[in-house]
């Protein structure tokens, strides 16, 4: 018996398998890697471990005995902090006082000790060799220092296990280096460290062996040793691209946007490229690769420091939605509960929230021209709805998402940005949106896709950008779309644009 | 689809005039103080001069806010409207106090929206802010001599329908209409709904916020000229605690505090309901102390309606799973 | 935010609003001397004691991102109890510890409404503050004269002197602060109530009983209100259900004033202090340049709109856009 044995974990979101009879054990003092996709369910499985989830079914074993883990209290009761991605902190207290919020060490048991607690965090936090007093308030640190403040505080647990969850997206070169001298301590002193990331060179050098996982499913152990970079990436992905069509076989015409070294300080740099008209454009990346920051300064909800955006050669500067709507672009985005839908208004009403100056009369809406629009749509994209009343959060998600991009389409768009467009959707629904994007790109639109699904990029796009950490990685032609060489630039792996460079 | 079905599925579920209507059955039938007309009549016209400062109140709940200074708006809208009245008569006076609601909504709006002070507090600010100007305006109750005015609320069309019910008739059609059929209703919705999606839908949200408490201002304006119209009087302090009333009616007629849907027409049904509860009270007799400790429990009620149907679900729940382990076993 | 930004609010924080209290007093002064007479000065010290004792429970509350909106309500019920229990021959202790229980009840009955039924603290005390009025006007109908036979004992609190020196409403005030100062630097309440108005999630991730504290911060807003009440009805020798109408207002007017930060989080106990002085400060001159009780109000809602501002734009900065 391994010293964690993670037996049968089956976990369901929303009707949407996140993990699947998952069985994975790690060896006591080791340090091992979880790796895969975006969605591939590696923060899911260490959310359970960690007390945060609860699995629908399934074991957890530790060093031999059966854990029940329910709640935070109980991970750590049991030996396991978890750094999370999501930063837990508390902006106006100390570093020290979030650290021991839960035990602060007190003064004759009712004044809280704050030399004691001070200088222990400082302890903690001079150990890790960085530059924080345990007396700077957490809002005044850069986000890279708040990440290691979220180390320290699961090393003030002083567990035995310690899962960390992309540790490293925010921090730079120099304390990445601290955090690799920690990690190896750590292991020094017997702990055992379960390390979750994208960064394969981080993998590659720290870590003993490497578990992936690929849509919720267990795939493999390796020793990390014995596998390269491109036999794990290829693992990671996995699947065989003739299972899927091949489609965008038109040729796209003239330039209709185009991107002119946009930069935003501590977001995205050095962005440039071109979106042509008829052309389905795929921007592939990873989770915080800031893509999304991308297309959404193209819709004016994000404002750049520099650059340019031409739309139809004109220079165009949208300051907020609406001006971007009035320039024809439209946006859907991957959140839908949160901000795509009104949850609690009908369908109709959803539908035509962006176009109502158009169809109404002194001010009035007309009802009829709003049915008119609510039919078409339905009849065009297949839309499944008791009535024009429904309430829209009571659709099934497919549909939904058939709605947001109605929304969209209604102003007549001629750019349309898609943020995950078959995201938390059936197989059935997936396939009508990819056939009307087909249909759109036909009739000229330019569309520019934002996904997490290789494959749903591969099949739908003439061309795709590879992006990480906000800057173009990559930029792939139809003939050169392949999953294992897009995601090595994703991974910040190789770089390619016009040939590759590595 | 049948037309009802439409009717009933559309705008919500009624299940407060549903409420209303067997509270009534229910009062007419034990108590002999609660028949006749004069008597329905008294109640339907109380409850349209809170009901039409409940329209107003509905824009802001479905929006996801409170606004505190509608009782302190009305005061300062009578202060004035006394004063001009003698002066300048009926209509002009009228006109002016509506744009003096009109500013004060405004001046709400901009606060909230620009200066992005939280509504709740700014509103609470306001609140006693316009009380104090009502009280610079005229610090003494005032007697409405205009017979004229004074029948806007108290005449009987017939002899039976009370003009003030028609008037909140009136304006609670304009405000569905506005709600229901215009971009700014629509907008109210979205952002009640969700401000993140009303913003990449386009909708300007200091824009639509400033618009909401505008709206609020005319139609507490309305009911300040009603109420006026009424007692026959004002004075700086009148409708102390009128926004308890207002709020109490809004969401007891289904207008959740979290916005995003809501109903001018439950909310009318509510404000009948509420006075109906305070007639009720009295003539059982009961003291009109204990009447406002009732009526914060209902408001207490009507706040966490939603966490009371939690906990009966999680009963429910539990109770299901209990019954099914026994049927297993 | 730019260094020099944050400079500025550092210094601001910390005597931004004595700075602004001494240029109230000065500008006060010169339209009329008499305002800044020695007597005149302790006789707003005194005054001030009432809405500052209630703004330092208040500071609790709203550190914790929320507010208590029943404490006027609270104030006006504990001056019935005592005017009913000193009238009906009770002792004096006998009466304040009575008022002093209630509160803590009124106190609880908030916080239960808050953790348990999930209710916004705004709303919830919204609510309570009609229940609570409710129960006042139930309890005692009218306001009730205390005769000198009955208030001896009591007015002790108000015009008495500790040592025969110092006045009893400033000592109370004094004593008041310097207990919340202590409870919130240095003890482990202060820095959960901080924790929970700075991140409430991340702070119950911790681990931390939420619920508890949250309890007690209401517990400790309805016990300043009836402090604060206790006071008010010694300076007055009235116990008046309608005492306490609008007293939230000044309470939370001297928290924002002071600095303490509506987001929750960031509290300010000197400067609640010194907030509740210029509110009672700002109404007395006020009243001594002839300026009656309506001026007075407005002149406080401008004031809180004016510190919400400045609230704001210090919270914009510090967060960036959106």
């Amino acid at each position: 018996m391994s010293y964690i044995e993670l037996k049968n974990i089956t976990k369901t979101f929303y009707g949407i398998r996140a993990l699947d009879n998952v069985s994975l054990s790690i060896e006591k003092g080791e340090i091992h890697a979880i790796v895969g996709e975006n969605g591939a369910g590696k923060s899911t499985i260490m959310k359970i471990l960690g007390g945060m989830y609860f699995a629908d079914s399934g074991e957890i074993h530790i060093d031999g005995k059966k854990c029940s883990i329910n709640t935070v209290s109980d991970a750590l009761i049991q030996g396991v902090s978890v750094v999370y991605q999501e930063l837990n902190l508390m902006p106006d207290l100390t570093v020290a006082e979030n650290i021991y919020l839960h035990k602060l060490p007190k003064k004759g048991g009712v004044v809280v000790d704050k030399a004691v607690m001070n200088k222990n965090a400082q302890a903690l936090l001079d150990e890790m060799d960085v530059k924080i007093k345990a007396t700077d308030f957490i809002g005044m640190l850069s986000v890279s220092e708040q990440q290691m403040v979220e180390i320290a505080k699961a090393l003030s647990h002083n567990s035995e296990i310690v899962v960390m969850d992309e540790p490293t997206a925010a921090l730079n070169d120099k304390e990445v280096e601290t955090l690799y001298k920690l990690i190896r301590k750590l292991k020094k002193d017997n702990k055992t460290i379960i390390y979750i990331s994208h960064r394969l060179k981080e993998i590659f050098d720290l870590t003993d062996r490497l578990t992936i996982l690929r849509d919720g499913n267990y795939i493999g152990t390796f020793v990390t040793d014995k596998i390269t970079q491109s036999e794990m990436v290829e693992q990671m992905v996995g699947r065989k691209i003739s299972q899927y069509y091949t489609t965008a076989d038109h040729e796209p015409g003239e330039v209709m946007l185009e991107v002119k070294k946009l930069c935003k300080e501590h977001v995205y740099e050095d962005v440039s490229f071109t979106l042509r008209k008829g052309e389905i454009l795929g921007m592939a990346g990873l989770m915080g690769c800031f893509r999304e920051e991308i297309v959404k300064t193209i819709y004016g909800l994000i404002q750049a420091d520099s650059g340019e955006i031409l739309l139809d050669g004109k220079k165009i500067n949208p300051k907020d939605p609406s001006d971007a709507i009035v320039h024809k672009i439209g946006f859907v985005t991957d959140d839908r509960k949160h901000s795509g839908i009104f949850g609690l208004m009908s369908v109709r009403e959803n539908l035509s929230i962006n176009i109502l100056t158009r169809i109404r009369t002194f001010f009035l809406i007309k009802s009829s021209e709003e049915q008119t629009l609510l039919e078409n749509y339905t009849k065009k994209m297949n839309m499944k709805y008791r009535g024009y009343y429904q309430r829209i959060n009571s659709l099934s998600g497919g549909n939904q998402q058939k709605f947001l991009l109605a929304r969209a389409l209604a102003s007549n768009c001629e750019v349309l940005i898609m943020l995950e467009p078959t995201r938390g959707i059936d197989v059935g629904a997936k396939a009508e949106i990819y056939a009307l994007l087909e249909d759109l790109a036909k009739q000229g639109m330019a569309i520019i896709i934002v996904s997490s699904e290789l494959p749903e990029i591969i099949s739908n796009c003439h061309r795709t950008l590879a992006v990480f950490n906000g800057r173009i990685t990559g930029e792939f032609a139809k003939e050169e779309m392949e999953e294992n060489s897009i995601m090595q630039c994703a991974t910040g792996n190789k770089i390619h644009i016009g040939g590759e460079i590595a | 689809m049948g037309n009802k079905k439409r009717f009933h599925i559309e705008y919500g579920d009624h299940g407060i005039l549903y409420a209303l209507m067997i509270f009534w059955l229910f009062l007419i039938i034990t108590n002999k103080n609660f028949r006749g007309l004069a008597f329905f009549q008294t109640i339907l016209t109380k409850a349209s001069l809170n009901a039409i400062c409940g329209i107003g109140m509905t824009f802001v709940i479905i929006s996801g806010e409170l606004d505190l200074s509608v009782a302190s708006q009305v005061a300062l809208n009578g202060v004035v409207l006394t004063l001009l009245l003698p002066r300048f008569g009926v209509v002009p006076s009228i006109v002016t106090v509506l744009l003096l609601g009109a500013v004060m909504g405004t001046l709400n709006g901009v606060i909230i929206a620009k200066l992005r002070i939280p509504a709740f507090i700014a509103t609470l600010a306001m609140q006693m802010a316009y009380r104090a100007l009502a009280q610079l305006v005229n610090s003494s109750p005032v007697v409405v001599e205009n017979k004229l005015f004074k029948r806007i609320s108290t005449y009987k069309i017939c002899g039976v329908i009370p003009t003030a019910f028609l008037i909140c008739l009136l304006l609670g059609i304009v405000g569905t209409i506005i709600l229901r059929k215009t971009k700014l209703g629509r907008n109210i919705l979205a952002i009640g709904n969700s401000k993140p999606a009303a913003v990449i839908s386009g909708i300007h949200i200091a824009r639509t916020q400033i618009m909401i408490y505008l709206l609020v201002g005319l139609f507490t304006a309305a009911s300040s000229i009603m109420y006026v119209s009424y007692l026959g009087s004002s004075n700086y302090g009148m409708q102390s605690g009128l926004e308890f009333s207002v709020i109490s009616a809004v969401v007891l007629g289904g207008t959740a505090l979290k916005g995003g849907k809501g109903s001018i027409f439950n909310t009318v049904v509510a404000a009948i309901f509420l006075i109906t509860i305070r007639s009720a009270m009295d003539s059982f007799g009961v003291d009109s102390y204990w009447q406002r400790v009732v009526e914060g429990i209902i408001l207490i009620i009507a706040f966490s309606i939603t966490e009371i149907r939690n906990i009966g679900n999680t009963i429910l729940v539990k109770y299901h799973a209990k019954k099914q382990l026994k049927v297993v076993s | 935010m730019s260094s020099r930004a944050k400079k500025f609010w550092f210094i601001w924080d910390r005597i931004g609003i004595l700075g602004i209290l001494l240029t109230v007093m000065m500008i006060f002064g010169i339209l009329d001397p008499r305002i800044l007479k020695p007597a005149q000065l302790l006789t707003a010290l005194n005054r001030s004691a009432v809405s500052g004792i209630a703004a330092a429970g208040m500071m609790f509350a709203i550190c914790a991102g929320g507010f208590d909106l029943s404490v006027g309500s609270i104030l006006s019920l504990t001056s019935c109890i005592i005017a009913v229990q000193l009238t009906g021959g009770k002792s004096t202790w006998y009466a304040i510890v009575m008022a002093l229980f209630v509160a803590a009840l009124c106190g609880f009955v908030n916080g239960i409404l808050i953790t348990k039924l999930k209710i916004q603290t705004f709303v919830a005390t919204l609510a309570t503050q009609l229940a609570f009025a409710g129960v006042t006007l139930v309890y005692c109908n009218k306001a009730i004269q205390l005769t000198s036979k009955v208030n001896r004992q009591l007015k002790f609190f108000s015009t008495g002197r500790l040592f025969g020196v110092l006045p009893m409403p400033i000592v109370l005030l004094v004593i008041a602060y310097v207990i919340t100062y202590l409870v919130y630097t240095f003890s482990p309440f202060g820095i959960k109530v901080r924790a929970l108005g700075s991140n409430e999630t991340a702070a119950r991730t911790t681990g931390i009983k939420a619920d508890m504290v949250l309890i007690a911060i209401f517990v400790v807003t309805g016990l300043t209100a009836a402090i604060a009440g206790i006071l008010n009805t010694a300076q007055v020798s009235i116990g008046d259900p309608s005492l306490g109408s609008g007293f939230e207002l000044d309470a939370i007017t001297a928290v924002v004033l002071g600095g303490t930060s509506l987001a929750g989080g960031k509290g300010n106990v000197m400067g609640t202090l010194i907030g509740a002085i210029l509110v009672v400060f700002v109404r007395m001159g006020l009243n001594i340049l002839g300026a009656g009780e309506a001026y007075q109000k407005l002149a406080v809602a401008v004031i809180l709109v004016f510190a919400l501002t400045i609230n704001g734009i210090k919270l914009i900065m510090q967060r960036g856009e959106q």
